[in-house]
């Protein structure tokens, strides 16, 4: 990086740290700390929404995806506005009106003490250790682009978010994601541009639909049914609904964000606003990918862009191997490049050159083959999966990205991880206080005496988060165990809070046990069955609804749902 | 479901261009199908070897 790059990078890190500071001066209490005394618009919060759900892996994940298989994912965030609209009218006025501190606590207004502990209990374990992959996963990229080892990403990241949650609290939280957001909408045109002027000089914006065409780069909708596959508009109008819904509705993260408003309305355009603007942003992150995709019909790609990956193969006894898929790689690259210009010259004399498409379609096929091998001989030799699609963006970014402009990017990537690890740690702290240590432990505390107490907690787990992202490396599939965990709870939640929302003779036995009933459906269905995990909330909700539904009518009557 | 009661300033308020919130989710309601439209129609235009 050079001179310029590290002046905005120090430039944002100190003004981060400067504004939670100032913020620090005004939180007197634990309504300030946790939300803000509940005074903040929707334009803060609408965007602090977004910021949390948007990570750095989905910056640069998701345009690594996108460069493998194109746009395909959108159909994931589909549902989302409808999503927003049912948050609206069922799930917000419910939080709002009963001025809870976590969407946990209306359960034990609604149900009982145990359905509030439980759920509470299944977000800190999911999250807490959710925490620490969100910080390892963008630290080990940032590592191999600043050429650090990656414990000195981790701490960085992890210090500086501790000590602005720390400090300023839910407000500090919200409005660096404010900013950090705002960096990464300047980072997604950025990056447009700069790969659009990557390009050779007569590539024109036709020229680039016409080449990500011919390996259906831009399909962004299948109507196939196919439970198994992930990317369908079923899977994404009726799984992602769900999953939105879940992730919106009953995560603390995101519900504390909306508890900020100043009133209802405020709560509620704060998520109209994402309605209307996560699609489109995620559209722009998957062209990247797809224009990366492109740009390197003319560069040539690393066969595998993890470079730190190539080294272990490379020192191997399988190098030999590797260096022949390397070879034959490049000679194909060579052929499509060549195909490609002579495809764009044709086209320019208005010629439709079908033999030439079929030519780079042939190629593409076997350029991925190439790379698929190549990544599964690398995966034998590591003993573990590749996960080289998070680099296809940052090495893009080291390359060919001009001084300055890289240090913005880079200092999106992490703006993007520390927007989300900040929300996660002011989520966890907020739920270990009010629906542990006050519940069970001290409910006469003094309101400075919480204060303290959530900051000491904010840092022990923001500490833990640093402990699991160092160790995670180690970890190996247990972090693919950890998301899959997170998945076998969240449509369970969801259906505990429709049972709570909707049904009037729901009763606790019957929400606790439904509770279990659901996260059993889905872990039997994720052992036995191939079908999507997008699918899981589906199964895990109705399956709470209707076991719920079943022994509520079963056992005694219990309270009536808090008016909404 | 149980009915949501809304105060009246919730209820009869416009929000922006919109006449009522009811008008809004409706909005969102077209915006999400215009959405699938829209992108399936780049699908189809911008994709060679869609049928």
């Amino acid at each position: 990086m050079s001179g310029a790059d590290w002046i905005i990078f120090v430039l944002y890190f100190g003004g981060v740290l400067a504004f939670a500071w100032m913020q620090s001066r005004k939180n007197v209490g634990i309504e300030g700390f946790f939300l803000a005394n509940r005074r903040l618009g929707w334009g803060a919060i609408g965007l602090s929404v977004m910021a949390t759900q948007a990570s750095a892996i989905t910056y640069i994940g998701t345009t690594g995806q996108a460069f493998d298989d194109g746009m395909e994912f959108v159909q994931v965030y589909l549902a989302q506005p409808l999503a927003m609209v049912i948050l609206c009218v069922i799930f917000v006025p419910f939080f709002y009106r009963a001025r809870v501190f976590t969407a946990y606590e209306y359960l034990e207004r609604r149900f009982d003490a145990k359905t509030r502990s439980l759920t509470s209990f299944l977000f800190l374990l999911s999250r807490g250790l959710a925490a620490g992959i969100v910080l390892y996963a963008p630290a080990i990229v940032l590592s191999v682009i600043m050429g650090w080892d990656e414990t000195v990403t981790i701490f960085i990241m992890g210090a500086v978010t501790i000590a602005y949650t720390m400090m300023g609290g839910i407000t500090a939280v919200i409005w660096t994601d404010v900013i950090q957001m705002l960096m990464m909408f300047a980072g997604i045109a950025v990056a447009l541009v700069v790969l659009f002027n990557t390009l050779p000089a007569d590539v024109g914006l036709g020229d680039v639909a016409y080449i990500g065409g011919i390996r259906e780069m831009w399909r962004s909708i299948d109507f196939s049914w196919d439970p198994t596959n992930t990317y369908t508009i079923w899977s994404g109008m009726i799984g992602g609904l769900f999953l939105a819904l879940a992730y919106f509705g009953t995560d603390q993260s995101q519900v504390q964000r909306y508890l900020t408003a100043s009133s209802l309305r405020e709560s509620r355009l704060s998520l109209i606003f994402n309605a209307f603007f996560k699609v489109p942003m995620q559209v722009f992150i998957l062209a990247i990918g797809v224009l990366l995709y492109v740009f390197y019909h003319f560069e040539r790609p690393p066969l595998v862009f993890n470079a730190a990956e190539v080294a272990v193969v490379n020192q191997s006894p399988r190098a030999e191997e590797f260096r022949g898929l390397e070879r034959a790689h490049a000679e194909v690259h060579g052929q499509r490049r060549e195909a490609t210009l002579m495809l764009l010259d044709a086209r320019e004399r208005g010629a439709e050159p079908e033999a030439l498409r079929d030519r780079i379609a042939a190629q593409d096929e076997e350029l991925a083959r190439l790379r698929a091998e190549s990544k599964r001989l690398v995966s034998e030799v590591r003993g573990a999966s590749s996960n080289d699609v998070n680099y296809v963006f940052p090495s893009y970014l080291i390359n060919y990205v001009p001084a300055g402009i890289l240090g913005l990017l880079i200092a999106v990537i992490f703006a993007a991880a520390m927007s989300s690890l900040d929300s996660e740690l002011t989520a966890l702290s907020s739920a270990t206080v009010i629906d542990f240590y006050q519940r069970h432990f001290k409910p006469d505390g003094s309101d400075a005496h919480y204060l303290m107490v959530s900051r000491a907690v904010t840092f022990v787990w923001g500490g833990f988060a640093v402990a699991v992202a160092l160790y995670a490396g180690r970890l190996g599939s247990l972090i693919e165990a950890v998301n899959q965990v997170g998945s076998l709870f969240y449509g369970s939640l969801l259906g505990v809070f429709l049972l709570a929302f909707g049904d009037r003779r729901a009763t606790a036995t019957g929400a606790f046990f439904g509770l279990l009933s659901g996260m059993a459906s889905v872990f039997l269905v994720s052992v036995l069955t191939e079908i999507s995990w997008l699918w899981y909330n589906v199964v895990g909700s109705l399956t709470v609804l209707l076991v719920g539904g079943v022994l509520s009518r079963l056992a005694p009557a219990g309270r009536e749902p808090l008016a909404g | 479901m149980e009915k949501i009661r809304e105060p009246e300033a919730e209820r009869d308020g416009r929000i922006g261009p919109f006449p009522s919130w009811r008008a809004l989710y409706a909005a969102v309601i077209l915006y999400t199908a215009a959405l699938v439209v829209i992108l399936y129609g780049l699908t189809r235009l911008l994709d060679h070897g869609v049928p």
